[in-house]
């Protein structure tokens, strides 16, 4: 039987007391990725390669303790225009087993003193549409870490 | 400083084939076979085309247009279930300036001797500079392009 391809989109929109600049760099920088995109503390989060320009590729990986395998997230850039846009690629595997392949746009504004950033996914999941709300929920609580560790960045 | 944005849309187009998912899916699989019907655009010049099928695998096709202005196609291939399902993104450029980058899912299901083939474009068109209605116009006529080069192939091979 085919499997059906389910397709979803939506945005997220937060602002952050950091400048475009610091935005853009928390994306660009390997190192603040990894601190920023960790779902959650007890996971493992690593980075087999990193490649921030377009065309170039980035795979990490997923865990918690006792996991027997792990999430594995390919990402291609696709456009970048800096401390502005960043387009990007992705498909999640589990255990060798696609997931989902997503569009990801990140528009950031200055607002203020600060910047508003805008992050729109656009979703064709292979697992049906349950993996939508995790999608949801996980970059609901990225884009909160990200104010962590702007501050963190932030303060001299 | 240019007026940057993106405008995110949706479309989807679908077309009943005469042949069955295998040959179908072989004319978006090999290069050869691709190149023919995707790439080499009516009214272009100019025109290159490379693909290397696999899950990680690059596309790239460019061209002149009639008018002077020159394409590029970009795509990185992020799944494959032959005979069943490619997922790739692709982004493009016009005189080097990019205009779009987009998800397109493809799918193929037997439809009695034929092929019932859906294409799902997600797109992020930059800065104004596309928009969904010609986009849909451009992969309707390539997957017009498709069945008569299908057709020319396969004639009499059902």
């Amino acid at each position: 039987m085919t499997s059906r391809i389910t397709h979803e989109r939506f945005t997220l929109e937060r602002r952050y007391d950091a400048t475009p600049a610091q935005i853009f760099t928390a994306w660009k920088d390997v190192d603040g990725r990894t601190q920023w995109q960790k779902p959650a503390d007890h996971l493992h989060l690593v980075y087999d390669a990193d490649d921030f320009r377009v065309g170039g590729c980035d795979i990490s990986r997923c865990w918690a303790d006792g996991d027997a395998s792990a999430y594995e997230a390919v990402v291609y850039y696709q456009d970048i225009v800096p401390d502005r846009r960043i387009v990007m690629s992705e498909t999640v595997s589990l255990a060798g087993r696609n997931l989902s392949s997503a569009l990801a746009t990140v528009e950031i504004d200055p607002d203020g003193a600060g910047a508003r950033m805008r992050l729109t996914l656009q979703i064709a999941a292979e697992t049906g549409s349950d993996i939508f709300a995790g999608y949801r929920e996980g970059w609901g609580a990225l884009l909160e870490n990200l104010v962590l560790h702007l501050t963190r960045e932030t303060i001299p | 400083m240019t007026d940057r944005r993106v405008d995110h849309d949706t479309f989807t187009l679908s077309r009943r084939y005469e042949f069955p998912p295998r040959t179908v899916f072989a004319a978006w699989a090999e290069p050869a076979a691709k190149r023919r019907w995707f790439a080499e655009t009516e009214g272009f010049t100019d025109i290159e085309h490379a693909l290397d099928f696999r899950v990680g695998g690059l596309e790239s096709a460019s061209g002149r247009a009639p008018d002077g202005g020159r394409f590029t196609y970009d795509a990185v291939i992020h799944d494959i279930e032959v005979g069943v399902r490619i997922i790739l993104a692709y982004r493009m450029t016009m005189d080097d300036t990019p205009i779009s980058v987009s998800l397109a899912t493809v799918t193929f299901e037997a439809d009695g001797d034929g092929t019932m083939l859906t294409y799902v474009e997600q797109d992020a068109f930059l800065d104004g500079l596309d928009n969904a209605g010609p986009r849909r116009e451009g992969v309707a006529w390539q997957l017009e392009q498709l069945a008569l080069a299908l057709a020319e192939t396969h004639e009499g091979v059902h």
